[in-house]
């Protein structure tokens, strides 16, 4: 009865340490600096469209020059579409050339 | 006699069975933990460079530096004395030197516009691994692309 509970503690002691080896298994997250890149090229196209504003086909050309997948949103309405379900988006008020407020909204797609 | 012989055979059997699953589990450990290290030295190296080569890029399209405009090329007002961010003058690029921050540096800038592509910069030593930064900014009057390539020393 005792050398049996002996061997059966080893055997669960093993087979414990087997699972808490399984369970180590976390590989580490890549780090990675895209999201803070997109923001940066995100406030690029905003700024550069602050200096002179363009068209609605410039903005289309210049996301494009950018981004392979996003959506342009010009006063609430979608002029380019992208899909995906993680983004990353950045808004701004600009003022056009009749001194009117133009609403942007430029939302970037990681996948 | 028989009964210590068959004892000891059971005994020598489950025993063996635990050392082997320990041993087991110590390689799954030291594999584990191989392959753990490798990809976080790996992913740290990209991250330094990553890093490097996107604060230099940020750095190139949103300051002005006299002394080297590989970090910042921007058009200065000098009436309002401020720097245009993301207005660039190819009159800047002129004072462009190499930049070597401990094992990074900058290999080439290529600036892209409707009409054409140019190298502004090139730096011809060898390197082991590159990313490539891309910019929107406006160059002399018309939209242009910056790719700023940052480099590990080989």
């Amino acid at each position: 009865m005792n050398k049996g509970f002996v061997l059966t503690m080893e055997a669960v002691i093993s087979i414990l340490l087997f699972g808490i080896a399984i369970l180590c298994i976390n590989l580490p997250s890549e780090n990675s600096l895209k999201e803070l890149l997109i923001i940066q090229q995100e406030n690029d196209l905003l700024k550069v469209w602050s200096i002179d504003f363009p068209s609605e086909s410039e903005m289309i050309l210049d996301t494009k020059s950018l981004f392979e997948n996003a959506s342009v949103y010009l006063d609430g309405a979608e002029i380019l579409k992208g899909s995906g379900n993680e983004s990353v988006s950045s808004e701004g008020i600009i003022i056009d050339d009749f001194l009117i407020e133009r609403k942007i909204r430029i939302v970037v797609y990681l996948n | 006699m028989i009964i210590i012989h068959n004892k000891g055979f059971i005994f020598s059997i489950d025993a063996l069975i635990a050392f082997t699953i320990m041993l087991f589990s110590l390689l799954v450990f030291v594999i584990i933990l191989s392959n753990s290290t490798t990809q976080l030295v790996k992913s740290t190296e990209n991250f330094y460079l990553e890093e490097k080569t996107i604060f230099v890029a940020d750095s190139f399209v949103k300051n002005f530096d006299t002394e080297n405009s590989l970090l910042g090329a921007c058009v200065f007002d000098l009436e309002k004395k401020r720097i245009k961010s993301n207005e660039l003058t190819r009159t800047n690029f002129a004072n462009m030197h190499k930049l070597q921050i401990d094992d990074f540096f900058v290999k080439q800038v290529i600036i892209k516009t409707h009409l054409k592509e140019e190298r502004i910069f090139f730096d011809a030593r060898n390197e082991k691994e590159c990313v490539t930064v891309k910019r929107f900014v406006i160059l002399d009057g018309e939209k242009a692309i910056v790719l700023l390539e940052g480099c590990l020393n080989e």
